[in-house]
């Protein structure tokens, strides 16, 4: 029985307005409001033109409903009004890999969600409990995504298309889920899942609001900043006055970009505002700012990898995509970069 | 004000002159490491004094236990704490200066110096010594080397643009300003620069290797 939702589900996943998918798909815009409105359904050759367009089968459209991701449920850093599409689609396509994931755990045992909430704790102080409690001590973090998969976050990557968005975390029946744009460099990439993280710990019990996101973000970057560098062990590594060369050295111990560990010696006064700003303008002549020289190998996903191809039992990409009744192109792109998938 | 020279003050065999004394720049390099790296930790909540007190500090304690074994002796003159080597060649303190080094073309100076270097650039009128004992004696005895022998100041300058460290040089004073501070030298012997951005141990490999987090993943 066709459901509507889906019909909507599978056009907001490609940021298409109602407008541009009854362009593209030959269907009138009429008929396609009045499938998504439940007001009729779609005869036989409509469905398959939606279905060619959205790049899914038929069969997709006769699945369940499926609660969306409500905006607030999900952390975002304000956005412009073009990229509110885009943020949609996101959470479409999101909202898709909530279902990969379901097909994952009917089939695997995955680590029990272990991520604490500690909303009354300032940025700072959340920082080291959480490393505290994870018997992390003050070293840099071997591998972010491990480590947050390892404490029941489950990890995809988000639509590529989509480059202005970095990354958003979001609980889903008291499970933690985190979309990367993996993409980015993998400093980048593990900043994000840090500021992500601050989001879990922090305001798991507030709505992200976009009119109150600016201190919600700037929590969560205090967040990152902390527990990837912690300041007993930066101010521990004669970095006061930090020529380049030395503090490179420092972001690749650390793992984290030469912009973000300059950021964190300001914000721990081991720089001065005018060696601060020399130092910024340094790095951006050398790339820094758009790029990470020199820097780490994108991390990958354990969690996937053992799915994918765990020694036992495993999940194939077919598999997968025939049970959720999409492409498998489509759950390649939950996963991309994440692990290699050709299966 | 700046005196500056059109030729360079050191010599080439100056390592030699240092030897002479018993003393070398690595000897000054590992008693000057740790306060030179404790400064270098401060951030800018600290005092502004802090990192200066860190070198100087640390540096008296360090040389001093590096220096004793070959008998050099740690005396008080004026409340002033100089290192005296055991043959009465010479004594000397820790310094912070401006314009020191090689590299420098101006004529180092000092912070104003207190009554024990002031003294030390006068003629010295020894006082007789108070104490009675053989202990008291040799402390007395040390005093007066201390304040016969020739001084010099181990003079230090924060560097903290380009490579983080310590510009250095041994320099014997000759004069003061009006102001108090040591600003004309009888002898400058260079002592190789101090840079701690060479050391970078605290960057080696962390030893939780690279992917110390197991995710447990098991078919049902």
């Amino acid at each position: 029985m066709f459901n509507p939702s889906r019909l909507r589900l599978a056009r907001l996943r490609l940021g298409l307005s109602l407008t541009k998918l009854a362009s593209e798909s030959k269907v009138s815009l009429r008929s396609l409001t009045e499938y998504e409105n439940a007001k009729r359904e779609p005869s036989d050759d409509s469905l398959r033109k939606l279905a060619d367009r959205l790049r899914v089968p038929a069969s997709f459209f006769e699945r369940e409903p499926i609660d969306p991701i409500p905006v607030a449920a999900a952390s975002f850093r304000k956005l412009s009004k073009a990229t509110i599409g885009r943020r949609d689609a996101v959470l479409a396509s999101a909202l898709l890999t909530l279902e990969f994931f379901d097909e994952v755990e009917q089939r695997f045992k995955l680590p029990t969600p272990n991520i604490p909430t500690l909303d009354k704790l300032s940025a700072e102080e959340a920082a080291e409990l959480v490393r505290n409690r994870w018997n992390l001590g003050d070293r840099p973090i071997s591998n972010m995504l491990h480590l947050l998969e390892s404490k029941g976050v489950r990890v995809a990557a988000l639509n590529h298309e989509y480059g202005d968005i970095d990354a958003f975390c979001f609980y889903r029946d008291a499970v933690p889920y985190l979309f990367l744009n993996t993409s980015k460099s993998a400093e980048r990439q593990r900043f994000d899942a840090a500021h992500e993280l601050g989001h879990l710990v922090l305001h798991s019990e507030v709505d992200m609001e976009i009119s109150t996101s600016k201190e919600r973000e700037a929590e969560a970057n205090a967040f990152a900043s902390n527990f990837l560098m912690p300041a007993g062990a930066v101010l521990n590594q004669l970095m006061a006055s930090a020529s380049i060369e030395r503090i490179l050295k420092a972001r690749s111990f650390w793992k984290v970009s030469a912009m973000a560990l300059t950021h964190r010696l300001h914000e721990l006064n081991l720089l001065s505002p005018w060696q601060y700003r020399s130092t910024c303008m340094t790095l951006s002549e050398r790339g820094y700012r758009s790029a990470e020289p020199g820097g780490l190998v994108p991390e990958t996903s354990q969690l996937l990898r053992k799915v994918v191809y765990g020694s036992g039992a495993s999940l194939k990409v077919r598999e997968a995509a025939a049970a959720l009744d999409v492409e498998p192109d489509e759950v390649r792109s939950y996963m991309r970069y994440l692990v290699p998938v050709s299966a | 004000m700046s005196i500056f020279t059109t030729e360079s003050p050191f010599e080439s065999n100056d390592e030699h002159r240092l030897a002479a004394f018993d003393l070398s720049s690595i000897i000054f390099h590992d008693g000057l490491r740790r306060g030179a790296s404790r400064a270098s930790n401060r951030s800018t909540w600290a005092l502004e004094s802090s990192a200066g007190t860190d070198i100087y500090h640390d540096s008296i304690e360090d040389l001093h236990r590096l220096l004793k074994p070959s008998g050099w002796r740690l005396v008080f003159v004026d409340g002033q704490p100089r290192l005296v080597h055991p043959g009465g060649k010479l004594s000397f303190t820790v310094s912070s200066g401006i314009n020191v080094g090689s590299a420098n073309m101006r004529t180092p100076r000092t912070r104003k110096k207190g009554a024990a270097t002031r003294n030390s650039l006068a003629a010295i009128d020894l006082s007789p010594s108070l104490f009675g004992d053989k202990e008291a004696e040799t402390a007395a005895h040390s005093a007066e080397v201390a304040e016969s022998a020739p001084f010099y100041l181990l003079l230090c300058e924060r560097v903290t643009r380009g490579s983080n460290g310590l510009a250095l040089e041994f320099s014997r004073p000759a004069g003061m300003a009006e102001g108090g501070s040591v600003n004309q030298w009888r002898d400058r012997i260079a002592v190789a620069y101090l840079s701690i951005e060479g050391d970078i141990e605290t960057f080696g490999k962390p030893d939780n290797g690279d992917d110390e987090f197991d995710v447990t993943v098991e078919p049902r």
